[in-house]
């Protein structure tokens, strides 16, 4: 399983590597300004388009042959990577700076991941109330404090 | 000599004011909190306080910087003993011998060791600091754009080549980190490579998002997608280190702090690499090579001797060439770039005054980890309880802010969250962040120099080769590289086999 992951992988950065390598040799070579043809743009990127395009090849032989130093397998729960996902994203990519003030996203956000990941642990100790008090209060400290120290103490600019 | 003695006085006497003791207080401290929560690094500590402190002063900010750092490799040790699980990946060596003083009733003594161990390597550290960087000034002074391409390169991939367990993922790494390096406009002719357009993507991606994204967000996925265990924290006795064991082991902590120095100014190799070799070295030169791994006083103070010795070993060639020792380095590179400082030959020429500044700012976070390691270490353990379901969300809330406060746009943020997904699931097949990190640093450096090289040679490799240090670095790189393919490793072998069985006919 892992070695077909490295074979697969090899195989993206091999295509990777000639996709660099071909929009490296494409790039203009800006002649009408007379440059020296040694710094052209494309040179260092193609380069390391084709460096890309030997490791990926290797590497997929490497996991065709079932070879190399293997790696551990994860620890990671399906469901808590996906929940991290979502809501790490979420808060990123579809709240912050879409109309909430930050300090209303972040609490929003704080509440949601404190009760949601302690939420099978809570459920099973039949203190779900009590969890959704204590993610009610890191909500409400956390986003105030990062509020307070970004914006007021250190002047910096919130989203 | 006399100048730099008079430097470095004005230094730690600018440094020595209320307002700088108060900063280095409050940085180590959190250095050391950050330090102590498994899963929080050292990069990840100094690359959100780059973005807390970008609108400091550049002394003040990179004085809070250097603390976090040292705080933060110090503050793994504490994790390494009483959990047994690195703090930062610097203590990993820590765990094997100080969780065994733990387990054995000693881990107040174990910390004690730990401080010790720490406080010499980084002293050692500091004096090498203060002596090698403008003698290593003076020589890259010689360099010219042909050295400069290829301690680039080698610096990506000696960091690919040691972190992690595949040196040809490492590889893989940090030419994304290079490539990545290369969006945007170009430092010649200010052409816009792979920006498609997008005005956002010809400005170039901003280091200090994509290095939050690396370091802090996608540890913070891998963090929340495993499940959380609440830790058993080991019982302390007395914190103080015993004279003794710092008396009898002092060849270890000179051995170690040599070690460490020298792992420290190798590009791209980190405080772990120098904390096993520290190690290592000890347990062959030990009396009682088999009490390591049993809770070996001997090896704990190597390995956190070899570890604090590498911090001000790795920011020699940041402030010497503007190549970074280690990802941590490579980030406080970034943030005095963003400073207005300019690390490299010139630095000596220009600001020689900026580098007893840093000698000073090490000096002074050795001092407050000396402090708070023997008199704040209950308190700080309390830490250790907080459970990760709630520091988690906090260090994402903090990525995005800091991610966003740089230049104030979104697009930042977005940036974070991209590279971040992408590290934490190529971390899940094997692929590490640092030669990522060090590519990203490197690569303008690395493309303009081969460039400027291939101007002043008139198209013509040869200096790349024939320049002593050149042929070096060259040889190094490509032996590297040869000896890590498989097909290159067996012919280098069976050339080998036949010179030796010629030698012996």
């Amino acid at each position: 399983m892992r070695q077909r992951a490295d074979f697969g992988f090899g195989l993206f950065w091999a295509a990777l590597g000639t996709t660099i390598a071909v929009e490296s040799w494409r790039m203009p070579r800006l002649e009408e300004q007379h440059i020296n043809p040694y710094t052209i743009p494309g040179l260092v990127p193609g380069l390391l388009g084709l460096l890309l395009i030997l490791f990926g090849l290797v590497l997929a032989q490497r996991g065709w042959r079932g070879a190399g130093p293997g790696f551990p397998p994860s620890a990671a729960a399906p469901w808590r990577a996906g929940l991290a996902l979502l809501l790490c994203l979420g808060f990123g990519l579809l709240v912050l700076g879409h109309g909430p003030p930050f300090w209303a996203a972040a609490a929003l956000f704080l509440f949601l991941a404190v009760l949601l990941f302690e939420w099978p642990e809570r459920r099973a100790a039949g203190t779900l109330a009590r969890g959704a008090i204590r993610a009610a209060i890191v909500a409400g400290l956390g986003a105030a404090a990062v509020t307070f120290v970004f914006q007021e103490l250190f002047l910096v600019r919130l989203p | 000599m006399l100048e730099g003695l008079e430097l470095l006085g004005h230094s730690l006497i600018a440094f020595g004011t209320p307002k700088f003791l108060l900063y280095t207080a409050g940085a180590t401290l959190l250095g050391i909190l950050v330090g102590c929560l498994p899963g929080l690094s050292a990069t990840l500590a100094i690359s959100l306080l780059t973005t807390l402190t970008i609108k400091l002063p550049a002394n003040d900010a990179i004085l809070i910087l250097i603390c976090a750092y040292v705080g933060a490799i110090y503050g793994g040790s504490r994790s390494a003993i009483l959990l047994n699980i690195p703090g930062t990946a610097a203590n990993a060596a820590a765990c094997l011998d100080g969780y065994q003083l733990a387990r054995q009733g000693q881990a107040g003594r174990a910390m004690g060791i730990a401080t010790t161990g720490s406080v010499a390597g980084s002293l050692f550290g500091i004096l090498c600091l203060a002596l090698i960087t403008p003698a290593l000034g003076e020589v890259a002074l010689t360099f010219q754009s042909y050295e400069f391409f290829w301690l680039a390169l080698f610096g990506v991939l000696m960091s690919g080549s040691i972190t992690g367990e595949d040196p040809l993922k490492g590889w893989i790494m940090g030419i994304l980190g290079l490539f990545v390096a290369l969006i945007g406009q170009d430092g010649i002719h200010g052409f816009e490579r792979f920006a498609y357009g997008d005005a956002n993507l010809a400005g170039g991606l901003s280091l200090i998002p994509v290095l939050v994204g690396a370091f802090g967000f996608a540890e913070v996925l891998t963090v929340m997608a495993e499940r959380a265990h609440r830790p058993k924290v080991s019982a302390v006795d007395s914190l103080l280190p015993r004279i003794r064991d710092v008396i009898v082991h002092w060849k270890t902590i000179l051995r170690s702090g040599v070690i460490g120095v020298y792992v420290g100014i190798l590009p791209g190799v980190g405080e772990d690499m120098a904390a096993w070799s520290s190690y290592a070295a000890a347990k062959r030169a030990s009396k009682e090579p088999e009490t390591f791994g049993q809770g070996s006083v001997e090896g704990l103070i190597a390995a956190e001797t070899g570890d604090n010795a590498s911090i001000p070993g790795g920011i020699i060639p940041a402030l010497a060439l503007a190549i970074p020792g280690s990802a941590p380095a490579a980030v406080l590179l970034a943030a005095m770039m963003i400073h207005g400082v300019r690390p490299g030959p010139m630095l000596t020429i220009e600001n020689p005054q900026f580098i007893y500044d840093v000698v000073a700012m090490n000096a002074y976070a050795t001092l407050g980890i000396l402090f708070f390691g023997l008199f704040l270490v209950r308190p700080l353990l309390l830490v250790l309880r907080v459970p990760r379901t709630i520091i988690m969300p906090l260090i994402c809330v903090l990525c995005v802010v800091g991610s966003f406060s740089i230049a104030s746009r979104l697009f930042d943020v977005y940036t974070m969250l991209a590279t971040g997904v992408i590290i934490f699931a190529l971390r899940r097949y094997g692929y590490q962040a640092a030669p990522f990190v060090l590519g990203l640093v490197l690569g303008d450096l690395m493309d303009k120099s081969l460039r400027r090289g291939l101007v002043i040679s008139d198209g013509d490799l040869t200096p790349f080769f024939t320049r002593p240090v050149c042929a070096i670095l060259a040889t190094i790189v490509v032996f590297t590289l040869v000896m890590n393919i498989p097909a290159g490793n067996r012919a280098v072998r069976r050339a080998w086999a036949t010179l030796r069985g010629r030698a012996a006919a």
